[in-house]
């Protein structure tokens, strides 16, 4: 199973927590964990994504998240690892 | 949340007020004159601040006609349009018609009530969370949770929804925001968008790709019609003489005749573009995203191409095509400034030539009855350059989309990515309101008419003079279609023979009416039609045996088109 990791620089808002979860499931990846650490003015989330079949373009999901308002910066942390890191995995029923 | 391009409008007199008359007022200093909306509890205090208040509101009979007829704002003017509704069910009766901006990216705002902030969270009376139900179908959206955030909320929903790829914006209100006093002022012009940098070494390389090709290919979508770059590109194609096709959405950035177009490529498009895209070895791809309507099996998609990609969407850009050339940008003033200059490539012009003269569409099917495509062809000749056909979803979707003569883009107002039935009627609504000189028509199947059929009240309501075409194959045309070609002919659920009669329907909602049923009827009542100055309603029967042709069948090349037989 591949493992992406991108490292999302935001703005502290109402709702972009789960835009960015949103986004990650509606383009065909699922989240494989999450960390968020509040900065001064803004937040900075760590995420591992995986995809649902082997057709997605990580670069594409990448500008899809960073194309989102209160985005301010996506980066690719490191490609296609093949196990998870030792954050505590979310349910993927979670509500964020 | 402000930025310098934005200032306070001059004070009104009726400081302080309360947030719904600052929702009002900021609308207005946004240049809102109109809007589309359905009253209900949690929004009743911004009804409440609408009369006297300058802002002209058409109530529709439903809240997904409000969301479409907004949306038709956008579709011709660039300008979000307006719609409003309550929380609960009207949210989420909104939801179809945001969706269907979102897809085709229409600017859009949508501002719904919500239950006061102390109940929000309890399952209160028409409580359902809006902002949750619409995130993955807007481009951003807002919970005001302070009066004094209006003004600032409200012009940034606009900025954002009309600048970069366009797309709709949801402003939710709780209720007791709307009904809070408060001194703050509306604002009047925009936040301010980062613009985006545009890489002078990608269109180097772009117009060095185009100078080896021998046989490029314009490949022209909706992204040029939201640009407002429609004449750039004209320009463009008639400087170079490269052939162009167009997307479903990219229809009329090139006019009908236009000596480069080869027409509408893809499911149901032309035979000499899906040819010529088989063919080119360069596709110059602006404002369009490989939709899989539009490519057929994407891996036998233009084989033989390399892709130059402008786009106001970075995502897009080698989505689902890498491009060897891709430019994120702002695609009107990039291309005034691209200047490719193609070899000779005349051969190639007269292959192309050549192909649309070997394939030009059909008007001779055999019978009485009337043949929707060529009354559909004939209705927009007559109708001329202020011809505005809104198609719903269906067979005389594309019907429209193959024979009418579109003289710019907003002459096709077409539910391309949602796909959505019942878009027809409200969203000529809203079109005819946008642009009263336009000559609109709403054409749907009697599928779809029925989806929406209560906004023929608003028509008459406000006597709007619209004028609303059903061609009526008492089926589901398309489904049946494809039951017949793909599923044995095991027609499942597509009879709607037990339809009412259309046009004492539309007589009944006050809507004079007509219906015609052979093919000798049809100039006559074109010409009727056209003719009326008020709302007018005709009801064509057609065979519900005709299928639409070419087609490419799902999972299959562009190249493997079926036709119709030769005696149709």
């Amino acid at each position: 199973m591949t493992i992406e990791t991108f490292t999302i620089e935001c703005d502290n808002v109402n709702g972009t927590l789960r835009r960015i979860w949103t986004i990650i499931e509606q383009r065909g990846w699922y989240v494989r964990s999450l960390l968020v650490e509040e900065i001064e003015d803004g937040s900075i989330t760590r995420v591992q994504v995986s995809p649902h079949g082997n057709n997605r373009s990580v670069e594409t999901l990448r500008l899809q998240l960073e194309r989102l308002i209160n985005v301010r910066h996506v980066k690719l942390e490191r490609r296609s690892r093949q196990k998870p890191s030792q954050w505590k995995e979310i349910p993927h029923a979670a509500v964020i | 949340m402000t930025s310098p391009a934005l200032s306070p409008a001059s004070s009104p007199e009726t400081l302080p007020h309360t947030g719904a008359q600052l929702v009002i007022e900021s609308l207005l200093a946004q240049g809102v004159d109109t809007v589309f909306g359905y009253p209900g509890g949690a929004i009743m205090p911004v009804y409440d601040a609408i009369p006297g208040s300058g802002l002209k509101h058409i109530l529709c009979r439903h809240e997904q006609g409000c969301a479409f007829a907004a949306a038709a704002v956008g579709r011709m003017t660039g300008k979000a349009g307006v719609c409003l509704a309550t929380s609960g069910p009207g949210a989420t009766n909104l939801v179809t018609g945001i969706a269907d901006a979102f897809m085709d990216s229409v600017p859009l705002v949508a501002i719904t009530g919500q239950v006061g902030q102390p109940v929000m969270g309890t399952d209160a009376f028409q409580e359902i969370d809006t902002f949750g139900i619409t995130m993955p179908i807007v481009k951003h959206s807002y919970i005001v949770r302070h009066a004094d955030d209006i003004p600032a909320v409200i012009a940034e929903a606009f900025q954002i929804a009309e600048s970069g790829r366009p797309g709709p914006v949801l402003v939710d209100l709780p209720k007791d925001i709307q009904q809070a006093v408060t001194s703050a002022a509306p604002l009047e012009g925009s936040t301010s968008m980062t613009p985006i940098d545009v890489d002078e070494d990608a269109l180097r390389r772009a117009e060095a790709l185009i100078q080896q090709a021998e046989r490029p290919l314009f490949y022209l979508g909706g992204g040029i019609v939201r640009s407002g770059a429609t004449q750039v590109v004209r320009d463009l194609v008639e400087q170079t003489g490269i052939p162009a096709f167009c997307t479903l959405q990219g229809l009329g950035v090139l006019p009908t005749g236009h000596p480069s177009l080869l027409g509408m490529l893809g499911m149901h498009g032309c035979k000499a573009a899906n040819l010529a895209v088989q063919e080119a070895d360069l596709l110059i791809v602006v404002g369009a995203r490989f939709d899989d309507r539009a490519t057929g099996k994407l891996d036998a998609f233009a084989p033989k191409a390399g892709i130059v990609h402008f786009d106001r969407d970075a995502s897009e850009i080698s989505k689902l095509r890498h491009a060897n050339v891709g430019v994120a940008c702002e695609i009107k003033p990039v291309l005034e400034a691209f200047r490719p200059e193609p070899q000779d490539i005349s051969a190639w012009q007269a292959q192309c030539e050549e192909w649309k003269e070997a394939y030009p569409a059909r008007y001779d099917a055999p019978g009485e009855g009337i043949f929707a495509p060529a009354l559909l062809k004939e209705l927009s000749e007559q109708a001329g350059d202020s011809f505005v056909g809104v198609a719903d979803v269906g067979q005389h979707q594309m019907w429209i989309a193959q024979h009418c003569r579109f003289s710019r883009p907003q002459a096709h107002l077409t539910s391309g990515g949602l796909g959505s039935m019942g878009f027809s009627l409200p969203t000529a609504l809203g079109a005819k309101v946008a642009e009263p000189d336009a000559t609109v028509v709403s054409i749907s199947g009697d599928g779809g008419v029925m989806m929406n059929i209560q906004e023929l009240a608003t028509l008459n309501r406000y006597k709007i003079p619209l004028k609303v075409m059903v061609i009526n194959n008492s089926r589901l045309g398309m489904v049946r279609q494809w039951q017949e070609l793909f599923f044995d002919g095991n027609f499942s659920e597509v009879d709607l023979s037990d339809n009412p009669d259309f046009a004492k329907v539309a007589e009944a909602f006050g809507i004079p009416a007509f219906t015609i049923s052979k093919r000798d009827e049809v100039s006559a009542g074109i010409d009727r039609f056209l003719k009326a100055e008020g709302p007018i309603f005709m009801h064509v029967v057609i065979d519900p045996s005709e299928n639409v042709w070419p087609l490419v069948a799902p999972g299959k090349s562009n190249s493997e088109m079926m036709e119709a037989d030769d005696d149709y």
